[in-house]
């Protein structure tokens, strides 16, 4: 095996070739080309949404708009209902296109564990289905503060079901309180892997509370950092509406990689 | 099959000889710009997925020939097409299937740096696999992903550290 990453590289074009040459040819002929269980986890996933609503609210509901994760088969996914009684919300309009309809279900099966949340605002609301595609269960709410996604947290966490993996991306909306932060800590202490997206919004409170995420991300050992106010100036494309935050197509898919990219690096 | 354009007899049929060309003239096309439409679409979205989504917008050029053969960048077009047509081939997948063993009867291949390559953010894997493991030019990147040249060759450097930096682990 070559050492040289170049040289590796263009070795890797004729195995990569066959790989293509197989696929293609393991497709009948004259048929649709998506492979049948394809179809069916699409038709079944299409039919389901995660829905987000109110504090501490997260729920599934019947729409195309944001889907689950699942290899195959019918989605096994818990349904993941309003945590409390809180009066879905609906979204207040900005400049960029909503894509969460709340619209809360009633049950919730025990012993349901998220594998990996993804917990944010209006920003990661406007990149849900990216990291869904990713994997990610999806709890973003449109002018959500750091205390309204504690608590969802906290309520989550009572029901144990954070799984191995969490994002958090709050703090667009108002200052993050020291001990709010403390606290969002203490609730995700037993999450293997959180990853906190600092936020590049101009506001008043955006370098106090990047200054908080900093310091979490360096204090906390199970907490990584995407500097999200650093990076996002690098997004390729047209990448945010004209507010300058929220995120079109291409800031979608660049924000979404950076996320998954994180995660996977750790 | 679609007619828009082709001309018909007086009873609106089409002959075999019209009908022929067009086939002729679509194959020539799916046989050169439509692999290299694959290879872009397979070093986003992986192998399978790829192939997926190159099907669909190879059928939208299909449909839409009249249109779509009088365009400059036909590839870069139907990349945004497939784009497009990604959203309806979600697969819940952490990361695009590169594969890992080699397929039967086939060349090697190294799991190491396809695990690497599935790891990198789309654009960048694109950028990296066009141009150095298919040989594209910075430019005729650029063009099928409706790409700068200089963001395509930000993405090409920051690729190769990342692929540098997970295979040295």
């Amino acid at each position: 095996m070559p050492t040289d990453l170049n040289e590796r590289l263009a070795n890797y074009r004729c195995g990569l070739d066959d790989a293509i040459a197989s696929d293609l040819a393991s497709r009948p002929a004259n048929s649709d080309h998506r492979q049948p269980h394809r179809r069916r986890v699409f038709a079944v996933a299409s039919a389901m949404v995660i829905v987000a609503a109110g504090i501490g609210a997260l729920a599934w509901a019947n729409t195309d708009r944001l889907t689950s994760p699942s290899d195959t088969g019918p989605i096994e996914h818990p349904q993941i209902t309003i945590i409390d009684s809180a009066v879905p919300v609906e979204p207040e309009p900005t400049t960029a296109p909503a894509s969460v309809v709340p619209a809360p279900l009633e049950t919730s099966p025990p012993g349901a564990v998220i594998d990996r949340l993804a917990i944010g605002d209006s920003v990661m609301l406007g990149a849900a289905i990216e990291l869904v595609d990713f994997g990610f269960v999806v709890d973003a709410v449109e002018s959500r503060t750091f205390v309204d996604g504690l608590e969802t947290i906290q309520t989550v966490n009572t029901q144990t079901w954070l799984g191995d993996v969490v994002v958090v991306h709050l703090g667009s909306n108002g200052p993050i309180d020291d001990s709010d932060m403390t606290q969002m800590m203490d609730a995700l202490a037993e999450v293997p892997q959180v990853l906190l997206v600092t936020i590049d919004m101009p506001r008043d409170w955006t370098m106090g509370n990047n200054r908080l995420i900093y310091d979490a991300a360096t204090t906390y050992p199970n907490v990584s950092l995407v500097d999200w106010a650093e990076v996002s100036g690098s997004c390729p494309g047209n990448c945010f509406y004209e507010d300058g935050f929220h995120l079109r197509p291409d800031g979608k898919a660049y924000y979404a990689d950076l996320i998954n990219a994180a995660i996977e690096d750790n | 099959m679609p007619y828009l354009g082709v001309v018909q007899t007086e009873d609106g049929a089409v002959s075999d000889s019209t009908r022929d060309a067009y086939r002729a003239e679509f194959a020539e096309f799916a046989a050169d710009a439509g692999e290299r439409l694959r290879r872009v679409l397979v070093s986003g979205y992986g192998v399978e997925i790829g192939n997926d989504v190159c099907a669909d917008a190879l059928a939208y050029a299909w449909e839409h020939w009249e249109r779509v053969k009088g365009l400059d960048n036909r590839v870069g077009y139907l990349y945004r097409v497939a784009q497009s047509s990604h959203r309806r081939h979600r697969r819940w997948r952490r990361r695009p299937p590169f594969p890992i063993a080699p397929a039967q009867n086939s060349e090697p291949l190294d799991p190491e740096l396809g695990s690497a390559l599935g790891q990198l953010p789309r654009h960048q894997r694109s950028c990296v696999m066009l141009v150095h493991v298919y040989d594209w030019t910075y430019q005729q990147t650029a063009d099928a992903l409706n790409l700068p040249v200089s963001t395509v060759n930000n993405h090409v450097h920051r690729g190769l550290v990342s692929l540098r930096k997970a295979l040295e682990t």
